[in-house]
């Protein structure tokens, strides 16, 4: 009996790898925020195309906002949900083949990250077999890969994806949690520990790869920011910029973009942040 | 694990493979806070010290150390356990006895090593030396304890394995009794339930914390508390089914924790279903120590509510496990009285309805379980009520990945049921078909690594 299970098991291997090769590419198989985060870094890890990882943007939830695919080509978007800019900054360590731009959010820098995407996709016998044996990546995953296909399916009925522009309301409670962050949390940070020496020394070592680098802000309500910490976190990134000699994209009009909770923008503000984005690159 | 397995049986006698086992125990359990093994031998050597002083005594002066030995294991765990909770119910949390108490680190398994502590001793008083199974020789009889205690596969979230279960299996063991077609299918079995099914539904149902929840819709409320209701049996069943596997490696066998659960048609069904090892040890060793049935009906109430609002605060310091535990006992005697005062028979054809309605009120409990706070979990079940019914797509892949993980448990329970009704020939001759599909299932489809639910109890 037991020899017949790992047959089984071994022939449902073999079958699945070759069904997959038929099967269209772009498919969208992620199945949660962290399953999302776990293939966009293992894409980013396993890819040996330098061409297609030339501009790497590094971010946290907020820039998933970003149409990446609308900057233009050879860009990755390396914002995890739930995560910070020190796991993509991690991965670009990890990874051989080192991108041209890397561009850093510079929101929630004083998150702290305990490593488990990197670590999970850059260390141990797993992530090994996972870069040789492409199915046993995430992105592979039988129920992500019917839900894409069924998705698909559903799409090829309708129109071109619309963007709904219509104003938000955002709950006036997940709006007070999230202003516990700006008003809050990090007014009592150690900005000098975070911008003259954990921040510098990543910048430091990107600028010694020959990398270009590009700190960036994101829109935010209104009262996010205009609030301290955003004030305060803008003049050490310019002050840091000027001092690196790199670029420092801020901005001015938060209240042009529509966020669903305080700091995450709805559809049509992450498009309009996109072209402001590409405009400044 | 490996490398323990081949010292176990290349070991030449028992004593060496007792050693082998503790020692590959204790360097489990302190692998990750050494620290906490120092608590786990002190509970051993408590063990060990009342064990000793039951035996050599007699008449009332056994009763005193097994009672003794109760209070001792009890203490243990209250302080360990619920030092938290008096701290925040009773003191100012700035306080320096407050903030001592909050400050209290609660160790991995404590609730189940005191528990089988207490089988133990109880088990003890209860026979004499010729059937307690336990050795004379004080060597033998410290390996034997502390193996008991100890024995990694069950040491951190059970099953609860009581003493006259294990003691008796304390022998020497041989390779070539291994049962390997057992411990391959329980292994298989709990590596799916948790890998596969718990470690992807936890990725959805982490969204039925507080503030996010406020943003889904009805729809979406109801999957997540359907999806946590399959999460929190596939993550259980998952951990004690290794267990059991792990156990028949070194030649234990553990009693069964599930037996299909979520097709009880009764509450007092769910719980001869559901965590088996615990609803025995409370009945052995609780309900019926208290009169069980054996008094009056309204005392039979009483006792019943007792032991499940103590078998709520067992899961865990907070009050919302102890309401979780008395809306148990609740449905146990409200269950019990109309039995009593009606004798009613319920037609076989509502047989469905009966097993879905139980099955809600389980689910529904279970919020209990995944908001700490009371206040989240009523505000849960009024927006589950008052939210937008639909809310677009979001909602349509929620349910989606839901309903595709629920899926397995659903088809385990069912299978269950064809068992009864149809040829078991036929499951047998499929089995190894169904084995591989987890099997490929594991390799290709876990979740992200989580922690097992119960390791916080």
């Amino acid at each position: 009996m037991i020899k017949k299970v790992f047959i089984t098991a071994v022939v449902l291997l073999a079958v699945y790898s070759i069904v997959l090769k038929f099967l269209p590419a772009g498919l969208d198989t992620d199945q949660s925020q962290y399953g999302e985060n776990v293939i966009k870094a293992q894409n980013f890890i396993y890819n040996n195309r330098p061409e297609e990882t030339e501009n790497v943007i590094v971010g946290t939830s907020l820039s998933t906002r970003i149409f990446t695919d609308s900057l233009g080509q050879g860009f990755v978007n390396l914002a995890f949900s739930g995560s910070t800019i020190w796991d993509g900054l991690r991965l670009i360590k990890a990874k051989a083949i080192k991108p041209k731009r890397v561009f850093i959010e510079n929101t929630f820098l004083f998150k702290n990250t305990d490593y488990n995407l990197t670590d999970y996709v850059t260390n141990g016998v797993h992530s090994k077999l996972k870069s040789a044996l492409p199915v046993l990546l995430e992105e592979n995953q039988p129920v992500g890969v019917l839900k894409a296909v069924l998705v698909n399916q559903l799409r090829g009925k309708q129109n071109e994806l619309v963007i709904d522009s219509t104003a938000v309301n955002i709950n006036p409670e997940i709006l007070e949690i999230q202003s516990e962050y700006f008003v809050h949390d990090y007014i009592e940070e150690n900005y000098e520990y975070i911008f003259t020496r954990r921040l510098r020394a990543e910048l430091d070592e990107l600028l010694s790869n020959g990398i270009e680098v590009i700190l960036y802000e994101m829109p935010l309500h209104p009262d996010f920011c205009s609030s301290e910490v955003v004030r305060r976190t803008r003049v050490e990134c310019q002050k840091l910029a000027d001092e690196a000699g790199i670029r420092f994209i801020t901005l001015q009009n938060c209240e042009f973009y529509q966020t669903n909770d305080g700091i995450h923008l709805v559809e049509h503000s992450g498009l309009k942040f996109t072209r402001y984005l590409k405009s400044k690159i | 694990m490996l490398i323990t397995f081949v010292i176990y049986y290349l070991a030449g006698n028992l004593r060496l493979q007792k050693l082998i086992l503790i020692a590959s125990s204790f360097v489990f359990y302190a692998w990750h806070y050494p620290k906490l093994l120092a608590l786990l031998c002190f509970s051993i050597l408590i063990n060990i010290i009342t064990v000793k002083l039951i035996k050599n005594s007699e008449g009332q002066r056994r009763f005193t150390y097994s009672t003794l030995g109760v209070v001792a294991n009890l203490l243990i765990l209250a302080f360990f356990k619920y030092s938290p909770l008096i701290g925040k119910t009773f003191f100012f949390e700035d306080s320096s006895i407050g903030s001592f108490l909050v400050s209290i680190p609660l160790p991995i398994g404590i609730s189940f090593f005191t528990f089988q502590g207490l089988s133990l001793v109880i088990d003890t008083f209860r026979n004499d030396s010729k059937t307690d199974n336990l050795p004379e020789s004080n060597t033998s009889l410290v390996e034997s304890i502390t193996m008991y205690i100890a024995f990694f596969p069950q040491l951190i979230a059970g099953p609860i394995v009581k003493a006259y279960e294990f003691l008796p299996q304390i022998n020497k063991k041989y390779l070539k009794d291994i049962d390997w077609e057992y411990c391959v299918k329980k292994l298989i079995l709990g590596y799916f339930l948790k890998m596969v099914i718990a470690d992807n539904l936890k990725d959805h149902t982490f969204w039925m914390q507080y503030p996010y929840f406020m943003e889904l819709s009805g729809l979406n409320l109801m999957a997540l508390l359907f999806g946590y209701s399959m999460q929190i049996f596939a993550d259980f069943a998952g951990y004690s089914s290794i267990a059991l596997g792990l156990a028949g490696l070194f030649g234990y066998t553990l009693r069964e924790n599930f037996m299909f659960p979520y097709v009880s048609a009764s509450f007092s069904e769910f719980w001869r279903r559901w965590h088996i090892s615990l609803s025995t040890f409370l009945k052995e060793y609780l309900y019926i120590p208290l009169g069980g049935n054996r008094k009056s009906k309204a005392r039979t109430y009483l006792n019943l509510m007792i032991t499940m609002v103590l078998g709520g605060f067992w899961h865990g310091a907070a009050w919302s496990y102890a309401v979780w535990g008395a809306a148990h006992g609740i449905a146990l005697a409200i269950e019990r009285w109309v039995n009593d005062i009606t004798g009613f028979k319920w037609p076989k054809s509502l047989l469905l309805i009966k097993i879905l309605f139980v099955f809600a009120s389980v689910t529904l409990c279970w919020l209990l379980f995944r908001l700490p706070q009371f206040s989240e979990v009523i505000l849960y079940i009024k927006q589950m009520g008052s939210a937008v019914f639909f809310k677009g797509m979001q909602d349509m892949t929620s349910v989606f990945f839901i309903g595709m993980y629920s899926l397995p448990v659903l088809v385990y329970h069912l299978i269950y049921y064809r068992r009864l009704k149809f040829d078991p020939l036929f499951f047998k001759k499929s089995e190894a078909v169904g084995y591989g599909v987890l099997l490929f299932m594991i390799l290709v489809n876990s979740g992200s690594a989580g922690s097992f639910i119960y390791f916080q109890f």
